[in-house]
């Protein structure tokens, strides 16, 4: 039950723990914290994703005509968690900043139309891990959409969540079979 | 129960329908028979899909790495053809742009979009909807779906003219899906649909 990958070239993504899914993302925030501290500690870039619409006429495409609604950019629910964060470090100066926030994303896939590809590109990124809201949407889709494009994919069990435990369990048979390695958040601290 | 996009605007993917997925495929093979000869009648344009890598080590990737080099069937080998039950209904037209059925030969991962001209030959033909059959339910259909909603396309998929490896994996998909991607419909609705 070991992760064959290499640790320096690893990256970490926290996906959509913004205020508007407090309800599911409240069980998960404990393990995200310590998750995001060993990233630190391990010199581990992190990319913090928020969803929102600047403009949802033009931005919300499928995604808004499905849930008739939408998260506008720079809102309250717009923002990050409060517990997290105090973990969310950026350093001003230079590309090799430790914690990026992807603010462009309007889909559920963190790499549609963001900058999420080059940034990784640019770090040297193979490996990633998946953490954050919700399993079966935004994290499921843009697990697949890093497998397409050639990550390897670590996909936390019990650093994701859904709105229920069935989608949960869904999401995590599927991509057990076909896209990532299925790991713990105590399992990838040991490894990092 | 009834489907509200229009239909005038919808295209059918069939996904992966080879000799190599013959095992997942056999059971829906009918269904996909009765979809593609509707789609014909009315005039609805047609997406045959033949997932191949013609350099493994080139284009893969990831996939290569996930099952192993010798699972990622040559192009142009004879796992690669769509099966022979369907062939006789994959129509072309070597004419025009406005060929009834099209064969994407360019998939190298489960993303019938990733890297093949897919999305541009939609776009030019008006697509607003995309039916969504084949093979494996939650790999390429899946996959497909996702990146499908993405770039804002309405999305149908077919409980029963998809298939995967087993039965769980189908429902899971399914369930997902449901949630917040797709239509879920069977051939019989869509039949009277279009």
């Amino acid at each position: 039950m070991s992760i064959s990958y290499n640790p320096k070239t690893t990256a970490l993504l926290v996906i959509d723990m913004q205020v508007y899914f407090h309800n599911s993302s409240n069980k998960i925030i404990k393990n995200v914290q310590s998750l995001v501290k060993r990233c630190h500690e391990k010199d581990i870039p992190v990319f913090w994703t928020q969803h929102g619409h600047r403009n949802i006429e033009f931005d919300g495409g499928a995604l808004a005509r499905w849930w008739e609604t939408g998260i506008k950019w720079g809102s309250k629910d717009w923002e990050i968690l409060s517990e997290l964060q105090p973990y969310v470090s950026r350093s001003p100066a230079a590309i090799n900043i430790l914690d990026f926030v992807i603010t462009s994303k309007t889909r559920y896939d963190a790499f549609y139309k963001t900058e999420l590809n080059s940034l990784l590109t640019s770090l040297g990124i193979e490996t990633l891990i998946i953490s954050g809201v919700l399993t079966n949407l935004c994290c499921e889709t843009t697990a697949r959409s890093g497998f397409n494009q050639d990550y390897n994919i670590i996909f936390l069990d019990d650093a994701t969540a859904a709105e229920d435990e069935e989608m949960h369990k869904a999401s995590i048979l599927n991509l057990a079979y076909g896209f990532a390695k299925i790991s713990t958040v105590k399992e990838v601290i040991d490894w990092l």
